[in-house]
């Protein structure tokens, strides 16, 4: 049933789509800006803003990598290696009897992971200030990753606890009667048949991580522990008004992210929306 | 069945829950316990004052431009976030796009996995007034520039339009799963039941997303109490405290005030606006269930 496009329809066509090509520029502009001005001299970047650069300088990137981009990029990938993780372990771990081992707080314990989803990381920032102080965790990796962990874990637990629930009984019946132990059950057939959840899981809290500002702003103080979102702030304090070092130091920190999403676009799509809702 | 099953279940749950009592829950409510007192983080001894921080919240102005100013991010933020996005993926779902739905989808969904802090330190350089980006070009087009940033009027809804920048492809994603769940024999009744488009989008695609729309909406308003970074990074909550969020002010009270127990105040003003709201979202995800 081919029906002819009427002119109406195609004018139709025709302003949606021009809005549609509008709102991409928008969104794609500001990233092309920034790798662009990282290029620039001070007075280009200030008198020039859509030319493109005379000459291209790459000593403002050389320069906002040696003034601490290149360590900030390390320690983001320590601490959120490292707290990925701790949060996939344990929530594996304990997704596993909350799903499939009948006890007597069961229910309790779902609940308690899931009120844990309700509670917002503000809330907790002043008393947590104290403990890790009081502790000797401030101002160490720790400081961070410990937070993050806990933080993330209710949501990880949810993911993978759902996931859990649909894996059909018989197939770890069976292993059990062949004398499987639990920790087999889980390590041989739950988590290999969870692949999708666990990745998405991942890339949900890597995406976390990475980006975390506020934990690491009040609980680290050390130039040496920072990470890349709050090494930015300090790299835009030192750098005062030489701005394209600072654009380049932006762009520095993005084009790992960019690069990654360029290469496994629909791998990072499917992960980042399994939750189907803002994560 | 299983041996050894206590002991298994308990070494299996101990990791998280551990981390979740002491990291989450504790300092959850000794929050409410340190909003009691009048102490600052350098000195030890704390003064008990009851709920003076909690009566001081209701007279202090601030506290009031900071519920304002959350509030309007809620309102962006569901306009574009929901509406806007949900729009865009019926849009791209629709035949005549599906075509270029692959591009379009790529690009909208870029900003949201930047960081806030590399997106707000680039939209500060954009919005300002020295060389920025989008001065010029509003001259161009012939309407007013300003200190987009600067302007007591105009700081937070800068800051608001930056998240709406960043975070409406990523809803508009997982739209646009969502939509793709909906049976397509619903459309082609309609179709042969002479529907257009526009009605097609008011009594099938949005009655089927209901749920997602409405827990989407609730996640939205959730996430607009807890802002804090684009405000921090931008503007700091400036000029003044025009654009001051709760979360911005929190933290100011906390680090920079040194007013610990007022702060803690603050956490708890915000704990119970997203606790409320999170038991709507609830009750919404549960019609999604039923």
């Amino acid at each position: 049933m081919k029906k002819k496009k009427s002119w109406k329809e195609r004018v139709v066509f025709g302003l949606i789509m021009a809005v549609l090509i509008v709102l991409a520029i928008i969104e794609l502009v500001p990233f092309l800006w920034m790798f662009m001005s990282g290029f620039k001299s001070n007075a280009e970047l200030l008198l020039e803003p859509f030319k493109l650069p005379e000459e291209w300088l790459a000593s403002n990137y050389r320069r906002a990598w040696t003034n601490g981009i290149g360590g900030y990029l390390l320690n983001s990938v320590f601490v959120t290696a490292i707290s990925t993780v701790m949060t996939l372990v344990f929530s594996i771990m304990a997704a596993y009897p909350i799903a499939r081992i009948r006890f007597k707080y069961q229910k309790a314990s779902l609940m308690f992971v899931l009120s844990g989803l309700m509670l917002a990381p503000m809330v907790a920032m002043i008393p947590l200030y104290k403990i890790l102080i009081g502790t000797h965790l401030y101002d160490t990796y720790l400081a961070m990753i410990v937070p993050y962990v806990a933080f993330r874990l209710p949501f990880t637990i949810f993911l993978i606890w759902s996931f859990f629930m649909g894996i059909p009984k018989d197939i770890e019946e069976s292993a059990i009667i062949d004398g499987c132990s639990p920790v087999g059950v889980l390590w041989k057939i739950f988590v290999p048949l969870s692949k999708p959840i666990i990745s998405a899981a991942a890339v949900l809290a890597i995406r976390t991580f990475w980006n975390e500002l506020m934990f690491a702003l009040c609980f680290t103080q050390s130039t040496r522990l920072k990470t890349v979102p709050v090494g930015l702030l300090s790299l835009k304090s030192s750098m005062e008004t030489e701005w394209p070092v600072l654009v380049a130091g932006l762009a520095l920190s993005a084009l790992p992210v960019v690069i990654i999403y360029i290469l496994f676009q629909k791998q990072l799509i499917r992960n980042l929306t399994a939750g189907g809702v803002k994560g | 069945m299983i041996k050894g099953r206590k002991r298994t279940i308990v070494l299996f749950l101990l990791p998280a829950f551990l981390f979740i009592a002491l990291f989450v829950y504790v300092p959850i409510i000794l929050n409410f316990y340190y909003s009691m007192f009048r102490w600052s983080a350098f000195s030890a001894d704390k003064v008990f004052i009851g709920m003076d921080n909690i009566t001081r919240l209701f007279q202090d102005p601030t506290i009031g431009i900071c519920i304002k100013n959350n509030l309007i991010y809620a309102v962006f933020s569901v306009a574009f976030q929901v509406g806007l996005a949900l729009v865009l993926a019926a849009v791209l779902e629709d035949k005549l796009f599906r075509g270029s739905q692959p591009f379009f989808r790529t690009v909208y969904f870029l900003p949201s996995l930047i960081s806030v802090t590399v997106v707000g330190l680039l939209w500060q350089m954009i919005y300002s007034p020295i060389f920025g980006l989008l001065n010029p070009i509003l001259r161009m087009m012939g309407l007013p520039a300003s200190d987009w940033l600067g302007s007591q009027t105009w700081a937070i809804f800068a800051v608001t339009m930056v998240s709406q920048w960043q975070y409406t492809g990523y809803t508009m994603v997982l739209f646009i799963v969502a939509l793709q769940k909906i049976p397509e024999d619903l459309y082609e009744a309609a179709t042969i039941d002479g529907a257009g488009r526009i009605q097609k989008f008011f009594y099938i695609t949005i009655p089927q997303a209901k749920e997602m729309i409405i827990v989407n909406m609730v996640i939205t308003v959730i996430g607009s109490f807890k802002v804090f970074d684009e405000v921090y990074v931008m503007t700091s909550g400036g000029p003044g405290v025009a654009s001051q969020v709760l979360g911005s002010y929190l933290y100011r009270a906390a680090f920079s005030s040194d007013e610990m127990g007022y702060a803690a105040a603050i956490a708890t003003l915000l704990f119970v606006i997203t606790f409320v709201l999170s038991l709507i979202q609830i009750k919404a995800s549960n019609i999604e269930t039923e």
